[in-house]
């Protein structure tokens, strides 16, 4: 069984890798081994990791669309392939769509354009309900095969993209638990301050630049001496399967 | 390409049951692990190509025993009775071939249907056995002695062309491993719908083909370009005559005239292809394994070649490979068979109930080797 998660950008990859080795029984793979695993090489996606849960023959690739608008196009693609494949146990039997509340014009769009590419792909689906595993059905040679899709827009309520949600989860838990709240005045102070941050034309004009402005300066604070680290060491400093709001948000993966 | 088979259906014929493959091309690439059915694809179109003949049936159940011929194994072949029976699918409850398909607009249908009975023969029965055909001594004293019941196909053969107002013609069928040559050999070929030829892995090891090839003078021109990719110096294919033999020769610049036999099997594959083309003008050219005797530096311009010499002679092309290099090969050497969508992949996949193909244009293969290097192999 071959199943997929198509997400925004290398953070939401790389919190969903953590996530996923975390709190489940996922394994990265070696790309030496992708080829003796039959495991596709994505020619035309830059950013994709191969997992394999743990004494199971059931693999899981995560990989990076650039963009919400782009995810669409990449389920395009990756429909082709199941189109195409041969193999029944080759097949992306389930499908997950991580995207955020940041840039996305309306979750109904979202859903459209998705229904489109698996309708255009000669699939019958009824309408999704986001953030629910939904059956999708379609005529793979001979048969009739179920493929489940999981639409995730995170966070669940409120607008902003996935990197806000973690800071939102690093201020809740410090407010739950933490008798200073230090955490959550530093989540406050930095947001204010790159937000309030005046630099003219040259740096910080994008609204997703500020995004992610606020939550690097949240962890130069915490862990100042590993400021100059790669993001994801920064990242993954954090237990982020401790925390109820990601435990809720991702839910729905450990059910891969 | 008017008699163009578009597509065919395989209901049951040798290890292929319930295969539908539609959307066929001018050129078609038919892969599959082993024992997924290629040759047997191939064969079914053979079949079906000549629907009411069963001298046909029997000469394509003969085609993987024709390589013995010329081999010291050539008294171990099977008789063609028992060739016969190896055309049935034996997963099936009732002995059943069956294959159907469309040249064009014109529907094909073939069926052949029975049972094998083992009947004892009376004297009256051998009698007219004997008396209605030619058998070596040692066979006519086994038959003369005959006191076992003999095997016997009791069955019937019909076929149907549905621009003949879709009237089924049907034979039946009652024959041993004794009397079907005899009926083989009074039965008189057929015209067949659409012209086949078949070229055996090994075909160009063990045939000479250079005649036609040196006949049509104008192709051979074309051909003997060619066979510069193996060796610059040829320049001419041609057959002397020595006191009573015809040697088949090479005129190389170099070297003056060579006897073809000490050219390496490159040459007489490509020999052997040509061939193949002249003889299947404006019909089809069945291709097993191309793969053998060429190598991948030169497969670009042989893929090339053959495919344009093709189209020239309006024939339809099948090739088996089990190579992924072949089909890489073939997809960027003619992108103008990509470009003009004549060019199929067709990968065969068995399981227990069904063989399944995937039918994939140039463009569509192009797309999956490019973004997801695809083993389209199956």
């Amino acid at each position: 069984m071959r199943n997929i998660l198509i997400c925004e950008g290398s953070t939401d990859l790389l919190l969903t890798q953590y996530f996923l080795e975390k709190t489940t029984d996922w394994e990265y793979v070696d790309k030496k081994m992708y080829d003796q695993l039959g495991l596709v090489r994505f020619r035309d996606i830059k950013l994709y990791k191969w997992f394999r849960k743990k004494n199971e023959e059931n693999y899981l690739c995560i990989c990076a669309a650039r963009g919400s608008s782009n995810i669409p196009n990449v389920l395009k693609n990756i429909w082709e392939l199941n189109l195409s494949e041969m193999d029944k146990e080759r097949l992306f039997g389930k499908v997950i769509l991580l995207t955020d509340n940041d840039e996305l014009e309306t979750e109904q769009i979202f859903l459209n354009n998705i229904s489109k590419v698996l309708e255009d792909g000669k699939c019958e689906c009824n309408e999704f309900v986001i953030n629910n595993w939904n059956e999708v059905r379609y005529n793979w040679f001979v048969e009739s095969v179920t493929i489940e899709f999981l639409p995730l827009i995170v966070p669940f309520e409120t607008t902003g993209a996935i990197e806000d949600f973690l800071l939102s989860a690093l201020k809740e838990k410090s407010e739950l638990e933490d008798s200073d709240k230090v955490v959550s005045k530093i989540v406050d102070n930095c947001c204010e301050f790159i937000n309030n941050l005046d630099c003219g034309e040259r740096y910080l004009t994008k609204r997703r630049e500020r995004t992610k402005a606020r939550f690097t300066s949240v962890f130069v604070v915490l862990t100042p001496t590993d400021a100059f680290a790669e993001r994801k060491n920064l990242l993954q400093s954090v237990p982020w399967e401790d925390y109820q709001e990601v435990q809720i948000a991702f839910k729905e993966l450990t059910k891969i | 390409m008017t008699n163009k088979l578009t597509s065919i259906g395989v209901t049951s014929f040798r290890g292929i049951q319930n295969l539908m493959v539609e959307n066929l091309g001018d050129v078609n690439i038919v892969t599959g692990s082993n024992n997924s059915g290629k040759t047997s694809f191939l064969e079914a179109m053979m079949m079906l190509s000549a629907p009411e003949s069963l001298d046909n049936a029997i000469r394509v159940a003969k085609l993987r025993e024709n390589v013995k011929y010329r081999t010291p194994f050539s008294r171990n072949r099977l008789v063609s009775y028992q060739l016969f029976s190896y055309l049935f699918n034996k997963k099936n409850e009732k002995l059943k071939i069956e294959i159907d398909g469309k040249y064009g607009a014109v529907h094909v249908d073939l069926k052949i249907e029975g049972e094998f009975q083992k009947i004892l023969l009376d004297e009256y029965m051998i009698k007219d056995l004997l008396n209605n055909s030619r058998y070596s001594r040692s066979k006519f004293n086994e038959i003369e002695s005959l006191e076992e019941e003999v095997e016997t196909f009791v069955g019937e053969h019909s076929y149907m062309l549905n621009d003949k107002e879709g009237i089924r013609y049907e034979t039946k069928l009652n024959f041993n491993k004794y009397s079907l040559d005899d009926i083989l050999r009074s039965g008189g070929r057929n015209k067949p719908i659409v012209k086949y030829n078949f070229i055996s892995s090994i075909d160009h090891i063990i045939n000479d083909s250079i005649n036609l090839v040196i006949k049509s003078r104008e192709f051979k021109k074309e051909v003997v370009e060619i066979l510069t990719v193996f060796d610059e110096d040829i320049e001419d294919l041609v057959i002397i005559k020595d006191d009573d033999r015809y040697i088949h020769c090479i005129q190389s610049k170099s070297n003056g005239l060579m006897p073809l036999s000490i050219y390496g099997d490159g040459i007489k594959k490509v020999i052997a292809l040509a061939a193949g083309i002249i003889s299947s003008k404006d019909g089809i050219l069945l291709v097993d394994e191309i793969e053998t005797s060429i190598h991948k530096t030169i497969m670009p311009r042989i893929f090339h070649w053959l495919i344009e010499s093709c189209r020239d002679f309006s024939v339809q092309l099948f090739l088996t490979t089990h190579s992924l290099e072949v089909v890489d090969e073939i997809l960027n050497a003619n992108p103008s068979a990509v470009e003009r969508d004549f060019l199929r992949i067709v990968t065969l996949k068995k399981n227990d109930t069904k063989t399944i193909a995937r039918v994939l244009t140039g463009r569509e293969a192009m797309k999956l080797r490019n973004n997801f290097d695809m083993e389209l192999r199956g």
